[in-house]
Parts: structure tokens; sequence; C-alpha cells
């Protein structure tokens, strides 16, 4: 008898994914004709972003990576939303930090959130200083066994007309949430319903036109406002740290299902632009490209 | 291998686009709106490098270049 109870059997990898997108950090990019992120005139409530990303620079860069954005281009003070990695900021300033940002309406009506990843984030992420960069050849960083990080931005977003404040926005770092910065931690005006039709965009701030990454991107997993609490209660989910864990997986990407109440949220980019449900691609741009590298 | 190089904005009508990786449109300008970036196949290397007065560079190189004044984006406003 084979006693299989007790195996990780992770130390054999992660497989569900076969492939991962990638970026070159100079021009690539990818990029929807829709958006999901928003605020609801008719309610608050929860939406995420999650995915695993594996950072290829070997060398700290004067400006953000971006991982996602969601806006309209070049439009950056029209719901325009970001999460970014920086190494250092455009003067040089070390940050070693990953932003978020939601311009709802302008500066006046906005979210800002930044994360260190060192302090009192070294036990999660692994970097032990402001120095200590998330980069490819740093082997203090806490990565899955295929060298991925599994990141996932979780908001409570506020109905719109609502103060921003009284959202919420946590970042989990392989399933743990991330202790958030006392400064910057912005939280001003309302937020605003949306006008128009935004689009998402991966390796590229679209609406701040900046902020290329050179990074492979897997298993992107988005809710819009009506489908995260549907997910939740299907997989029996109940708290924030729950949909983190069940996410994360112990460690490789989940099949989360081909299921139509979630699955316009879910890119696997198995060699492939579109979502599950097969009804919003990301065009790739300037080369943006597939590989096995997969998380 | 994926290599890069830049262009001057006079040339961009004598480039082949359909040997680039990059789409006239979308492809990404320095500050000075004076050059471009475009990446190709080694295989296509002459042809493109035929408009190029600073040769071939690595992504690495290319990378280093992103990351000069003339090139950097300004961060985004916090």
């Amino acid at each position: 008898m084979i006693n299989v109870y007790t195996r990780n059997y992770y130390e054999l990898g992660c497989t569900y994914s076969q492939a991962a997108a990638e970026f070159d950090g100079i021009n690539d990019y990818a990029i929807t004709s829709a958006g999901l992120l928003k605020s609801n005139a008719s309610g608050g409530d929860k939406q995420w972003v999650s995915f695993w990303i594996k950072d290829l620079d070997t060398s700290a860069q004067n400006a953000g990576e971006t991982m996602f954005s969601q806006g309209f281009g070049g439009n950056s003070s029209s719901n325009a939303w970001y999460l970014a990695y920086n190494t250092r900021a455009s003067n040089g300033t070390n940050l070693n930090a990953i932003t978020f940002q939601w311009q709802s309406n302008g500066t006046g009506n906005r979210v800002v959130k930044r994360w260190n990843l060192f302090g009192a984030n070294t036990s999660i992420t692994g970097a032990t200083s402001i120095t200590d960069f998330w980069l490819a050849n740093n082997s203090n960083i806490n990565v899955n066994v295929n060298g991925y990080v599994h990141l996932l931005l979780l908001m409570d977003i506020p109905q719109a007309g609502q103060p921003m404040s009284t959202g919420n926005y946590d970042l989990y770092w392989n399933g743990q949430k991330l202790t958030l910065n006392t400064s910057p931690n912005i939280e001003i005006g309302n937020a605003v319903a949306q006008a128009g039709t935004p689009s998402l965009a991966l390796g590229w701030n679209n609406p701040f036109n900046t902020a290329f990454s050179n990074a492979r991107i897997d298993e992107l997993f988005m809710t819009n406002s009506s489908n995260a609490s549907t997910f939740m209660s299907a997989n029996s989910l109940t708290t924030d740290q729950d949909v983190a864990n069940y996410l994360y997986n112990n460690g490789c990407p989940v099949d989360v299902g081909n299921d139509g109440r979630w699955s316009g949220g879910n890119w696997r980019f198995e060699n492939s632009w579109t979502n599950e449900e097969g009804t919003l691609s990301f065009n790739p741009i300037n080369g943006a490209t597939f590989t096995t590298d997969h998380a | 291998m994926r290599q890069y190089t830049v262009i001057s904005i006079d040339r961009i009508d004598d480039l082949d686009w359909s040997i680039v990786n990059e789409q006239k449109e979308t492809v990404r300008y320095n500050n000075s709106n004076t050059a471009f970036v475009v990446s190709f196949d080694a295989a296509n290397s002459e042809s493109v490098l035929n408009l190029s007065e600073t040769g071939w560079m690595s992504l690495k190189k290319a990378h280093e270049l992103m990351n000069t004044a003339e090139w950097l984006h300004e961060e985004q406003d916090i």
C-alpha cells in the first residue's frame, strides 16, 4: 500500500499552468477593449485582481514596473488604476515597494497605497532591506517552485459618490497580507462612476503612459462587481484570507473552474490571449508573447 | 535572439515594419520625440540596422538605455 496523504506533491513542480505571458520591459504590453474594475452606483462591493508574476529584471530601474493597469489611454485623471513594483523612483531614490493607485477623478479623488517589500514585510517577501530588490537574480525573494510570486489585490470598492476612505485595499504576497506603509497612504475625495469603456493592460501603465514591465505574468483572475461574492459562495470562502489562501493554493496556480459566473475575468495565457469565457481578449503589442516558463 | 536598436524619427517611413516586432502606431519614442526603439530577430538585422546609427543592442543594453533621462518616463503622480 502507498500512503500519499502526507506527500507534498508540489515538490514535483506546479503543472496546472503550462505557459505564461512575457513582456520585455522596453515596449511590450497587452491590452483589451474593456475593463472589469469599477465603482458601482448601486452599492459598494468586493473586487480583486489575482495573478502570478516573475520579475525578469536583473538590475534596479528608475521607473515603476506596471503589473496591470486599467483606464483610458493617456488619460490619468479619469478612473485610472494601476499596480506597479518600484525599485526606485525616477529621481533614483530607492523604494523597493509595490504601489497601487486608483485615480477616480483627478488627484482630488483618488486612493494611493504602498507596501514596502522590506521591514515589516521581510518575513513575507524575503527582501531584507530597501536595496534588497525583487530581481530575477535575488535568491532572497520568496517565490514558488517555478520562481513566481502570487499577488492578490483585494479591494472593497466604495459605492459611486461615496468617500474613497470607505473602501479597503489590501495586497497579499503568496497568500499573506502585506503591512501597508503609513506614507503615502492617500484616500481623498469620492469614488466616481465610470463613464465610457476603459482598457485593461498588462506590462504597461496605459492611462499614465509609462512604466513598462520586464516580467512574465500567468493565471490572471479578476472579478468585477457582481461575481466576487458568487465565487466566494461557490467555493465556501468566507473571509478575505480565505480568498487569498484559495488562490495562492500553497504555492501553485489553482484551477478556478471554467464557470460562466466568473470565467470572464480569467485569463490563463495557455498560448491564448482570450479569457476562459471566450469573450474578451488581450491584444499583444510590440512583441508581447508567450513562454513555457509558467507559474 | 531578439535584438533592439534605435532609429531616428526621420527614417520612420523607411523602415519595413513587417520585419520588426513593433507597429508604427504603438512604437515607443524617446522623450524628445526624435527617435524610436524597435526589436527584431537576428535574421532581419541587416535591413533594420541599415537605418540605425547605434547598432544593435541586447535586451540588457536596451534596458540600460531606457533607464536614461532621454527615455525614462516621469514617475506616476503620487
